[in-house]
């Protein structure tokens, strides 16, 4: 039986309709004026607080110089790589593969966009190799060149081309830190989670819940992020947040809710489970 | 308290700490050590500071477990209310919400130093009832505030809350001063109504209306100052006599009897001359069991540093073993003993009775090794500016274990909030090297020979492989570590110096324990990783015995022998740090291992009892810290990295010096020494 897939380019942004994001600092117009300049751009901060979401926001509404990169919605094409311990630069670059006539060239991700314009964005970049990483260098400078040893060839990114990277610096551990031969080469935008006024409307926003509702939960996920310190990896994301208020939208008790999307998808501890529980039933009514 | 209940239903404060311990660190944004009260019977003798909270070993006066976990949750979130409604950001200027401020304009004569709080209860003669009405209103608005935030509270609260009210003693069969001052606690615990004597009731309404403004939505802990001052005035107003007559019972909800102002004429009353006699007036208002005493934390406590500890010890050579005749006169011809000629800082020669050695090598003061497990190593005099030669004998001690040891898993559940960091180390140290290995799946680059084989099978019929690639690996770390404790005397300060003076609680820690704690976790995931580690305690008593206590050894597994050494980690005496950094270095320096690490965890200066005070007072501690430096610079041309972290807040004083620009790390809290070891071994062991 044959199955009809729903597929697009890897370039194509998510969605057809304008991303939502609420600003919450001066970073739209920061990230637009390096875009202008072509400054490849650094954003910094916890899981699920933003980033991603920023940065298609950001390609739906930035254009490039010239009309053939945007995708047919007038966006700015991004491609998307989430970097892991395994990503080779051959991952990134492209490789030969091997075929029945021989061999063949495929370009990757980044050559591609390099090729073409538009942002790459290397999602949690330093969990990366940091032989693979250095890749980067030589578009991150005033070259804006990505060499190409195994096809002998040195291609000249285009002029739409942006390089964007992100990491988590909370979750860094000790060993996983950006070399500043690779840092240096960004500039950085800083995200942390939104105070909570801001994180109440985005959850009301996101999830369609009454606004006693948002509160309730950005007022909670400020509490058990104050469990950070005590040996969390990190509190709740937004994201998260968001999850267990359409879980309540959905019929589902606040407390069960909260079970569900925050204590037992952050952490699988029983001790840290039971003090997030009692944040949570101490925070929202029984 | 009362009403004990069936011991099923008992809840003890251990079995639950933890969770408690994480609602207030959530609710508060701060951790605070939770521990039980010393004595049941006598609360106050310890109660609650900046870091640590006391409450009841055991919660047992409810039908149910739940029901007495609920008063635990109930005492706790009260305390974190403190912290979230900021009753601890007063400041005598802040500017009320429901008041015309009078607290602002008064001017106080008090030193520039005393905090906020410390000014405001200046301003009372009875500073005492003033603090302990402050609090009731304090209480009464936090937990008014808690009711639009944390709302699943209210019912832990509202239940402990008619718990305390039903112990209280009547209010009609007290004198008025004292009756007043009880009618506010049971107004704050929702009595409604109150029974007050006759001629109470205008005091009372009074009273209620005062609450009642407190419970008004936005009001700050600048509000509840202004209330306090004037129910403060209301109470020292009444005469401290029974009252007779009839009694009223009052509805707390409706009172319009408007607060009266305090007395301009009368107040600040600070100057008051206290009458003999007088004492027989003063009330106090009885605590309320779940909540926190406030008091202690209106006043400011400075507790013994580790320094503190260390000059006790030096100020006490009885300690040491010797006296004042084992020390040589200071005549002027010692000095001109040896041929130096700077500032005039010379030696003054030692006579140790230790060294049983040759006349020659006895006049040099030089010692010897005198069993399998001591060895001699120089010791750098900066004033000299040259080695004293075999100068120290470091004495070897594998510390003895014990059957059924506790300390190595009591540290691993005392830090049972760094668990996720320390898997998390284990799951990301991996190793940075690689290997190239052909004949895989995924990889950068076309297996020439692989890929040959592969079209080979094809042309001949058969599958080929689909190992056509060449992929990099990852390759094992070759790390040894030795992490070098320092044991002197000046690690049995308690960290819990505010808890309460002179006493003792079941469990202290000391700064040897954590120290130990963060070796503890260390080790974990050092075991994990099957990294090459070693442990070594190290302390001194004088330089002929220089004490290094084994805790592990490079060859030895983290049995549970092993583990049970952590349970005898004492603290011995002085602090020979130069010495003990040799000994460990020339360990290190046996292992072959491409990566050699040494770890030095000190609370204060090296300090020993004949290390540099020759030179004069205050030249040791130059002596000390220059020695230390030469002897972390022959590690490191022993290809030893080193690092050493201090809890010693004086330590960058010296350490800069010493260590150059890195290499070191003063920490301000002893307590981040656990998680910044953890981080800091992930930066040596990796980059």
């Amino acid at each position: 039986m044959s199955e009809q897939l729903s597929t697009r380019p890897l370039s194509d942004p998510s969605s057809s309709t304008e991303p939502y994001y609420r600003p919450v600092g001066d970073e739209v117009e920061l990230f637009a004026a390096a875009y202008r300049d072509r400054l490849p751009v650094m954003l910094k901060g916890p899981t699920g607080c933003g980033k991603t979401r920023f940065l298609e926001h950001m390609a739906y509404t930035l254009r490039g110089t010239d009309p053939r990169t945007a995708t047919p919605d007038g966006a700015m094409p991004l491609v998307t790589v989430a970097c892991h311990e395994e990503l080779t630069a051959g991952d990134l670059v492209g490789r030969y593969l091997l075929n029945a006539q021989g061999s063949e060239w495929v370009d990757g991700p980044l050559t591609s966009a390099v090729k073409n314009g538009g942002i790459c964005y290397l999602d949690e970049v330093v969990e990366a190799r940091k032989d693979t990483i250095v890749i980067i260098h030589s578009l991150t400078d005033h070259r804006r060149i990505l060499p190409i040893a195994k096809l002998g060839v040195v291609l000249e990114a285009h002029p739409d081309f942006v390089l964007v990277a992100s990491y988590n610096p909370r979750y860094q551990s000790a060993i996983k830190s950006l070399k500043h031969s690779t840092r240096q080469r960004f500039v950085a935008i800083e995200f942390g989670y939104p105070q909570e006024d801001a994180e109440a409307e985005i959850i009301c926003r996101e999830a369609g819940v009454e606004s006693e509702l948002g509160a309730s939960l950005a007022a909670l996920g400020a509490k058990i992020r104050n469990l950070g310190t005590g040996g969390l990896l990190e509190g709740p994301s937004t994201r998260l947040l968001i999850y267990a208020a359409r879980l309540v939208a959905d019929g589902v008790s606040p407390r069960r809710a909260c079970e569900s999307a925050l204590t037992q998808a952050m952490t699988d501890d029983p001790t840290m489970q039971v003090g997030v529980r009692e944040v949570i039933n101490a925070v929202l009514p029984r | 308290m009362t009403a004990t209940q069936s011991p099923d239903a008992a809840v003890t404060l251990i079995d639950v700490s933890a969770r408690l311990g994480s609602l207030y660190t959530g609710l508060a944004g701060h951790s605070r050590h939770l521990l039980p009260y010393a004595d049941a019977a006598d609360p106050k003798q310890f109660p609650d500071t900046e870091d640590t909270m006391r409450l009841p070993p055991v919660a047992n006066w409810f039908g149910s477990r739940s029901a007495n976990l609920d008063w635990y949750r109930a005492a706790i979130g009260h305390r974190a209310l403190h912290d979230q409604f900021g009753t601890f950001e007063f400041a005598m200027s802040s500017r009320p919400t429901q008041f015309s401020s009078t607290l602002a304009d008064v001017e106080v004569a008090i030193s520039t130093e005393a905090t906020e709080f410390e000014r405001f209860f200046s301003l009372f003669g009875y500073h005492v009832l003033a603090e302990q009405i402050f609090s009731v209103v304090e209480d009464v608005r936090v937990e008014f505030a808690a009711r639009q935030v944390f709302r699943g509270l209210d019912e832990p609260i509202a239940a402990a809350r008619s718990h305390d009210l039903s112990q209280r003693a009547p209010v009609r069969d007290l004198p008025t001063r004292q009756a007043f001052g009880e009618l506010l606690v049971q107004l704050s615990l929702g009595a409604d109504p109150v029974t007050v004597p006759a001629g109470l009731v205008a005091a009372a309404s009074a009273a209620i209306s005062a609450l009642a403004l407190i419970r008004t939505p936005g009001t700050t802990v600048a509000d509840s100052a202004e209330v306090a001052l004037r129910l403060y005035a209301l109470m020292t107003g009444l005469p401290n006599l029974p009252v007779e007559g009839d009694t009223v019972d009052l509805p707390t909800t409706c009172s319009d009897q408007a607060l009266p102002a305090p007395d301009r004429q009368r107040w600040p009353d600070a100057g008051r001359v206290r009458l003999e006699g007088d004492e027989v007036l003063e009330s106090s208002l009885v605590p309320v069991s779940y909540r926190d005493e406030l008091w202690p934390r209106f006043q400011t406590h400075s507790p013994a540093t580790p320094q503190h500890q260390e000059l006790i010890y030096r100020l006490t050579p009885d300690i040491w073993g010797s006296d004042e005749d084992s020390l040589p006169p200071e005549d002027d011809h010692h000095h001109h003993e040896h041929d130096h000629d700077d500032e005039g800082l010379h030696p003054i020669p030692h006579e140790h009775s230790e060294p049983t050695f040759d006349e020659p090598a006895r006049a040099e003061g030089h010692l010897e090794v005198d069993s399998a497990s001591s060895y001699v190593y120089d010791e750098w005099d900066c004033f000299r500016e040259e080695y004293r030669r075999a100068w120290c004998r470091v004495r070897e001690e594998v510390v003895p274990g014990q059957p059924g040891s506790t300390y190595y898993h009591a540290a691993l559940e005392r830090n049972r909030d760094l668990i996720p960091t320390l898997r998390r180390m284990t799951e990301d140290l991996r190793p940075e090297r690689f290997l190239t290995v052909g004949r895989q799946r995924e990889g950068d680059d076309i297996d020439l020979d692989a890929a040959i084989e592969a079209m080979i099978d094809l042309r001949a019929g058969r599958a080929p492989s689909d190992g056509l690639y060449l992929s990099r690996v990852a390759q094992q770390r070759d790390v040894s570590v030795a992490i070098l404790v320092d044991m002197s005397s000046s690690t049995a300060e308690s960290l819990d110096s505010t808890g309460a003076s002179g006493g003792t609680t079941p469990r202290q820690l000391r700064i040897l324990d954590v120290e130990m704690d963060s070796v503890a976790l260390l080790s974990h995931v050092l075991d994990a990783l099957h990294d090459n580690f070693a442990i070594y305690g190290f302390s001194g008593s004088g330089r002929a015995e220089v004490q290094v206590q084994v805790f592990k050894e490079f060859d030895e597994q983290l049995t549970a022998g092993v583990l049970s050494r952590f349970d005898n980690a004492n603290p011995i005496s002085g602090t020979r740090m130069g010495a003990a950094i040799r000994h460990a270095s020339d360990k290190l320096s046996q292992e072959a291992a491409e990566t050699r690490i040494l770890i030095v965890l000190s609370d204060g200066r090296p300090y020993d009892m004949d290390y540099g005070q020759e030179y004069g007072d205050g030249l040791e501690m130059e002596y000390g810290a220059r020695d230390v430096g030469v002897a972390l610079e022959e590690s490191h041309q022993q290809g030893v990295r080193t690092f050493l972290l201090t809890v010693d807040r004086d330590g960058l004083d010296y350490l800069r010096d010493i260590c150059g620009d890195s290499g070191y790390e003063v920490l301000e809290e002893v307590a981040l020494l656990p998680s910044r070891l953890l981080a800091l071994y992930g930066d040596l062991a990796y980059n």
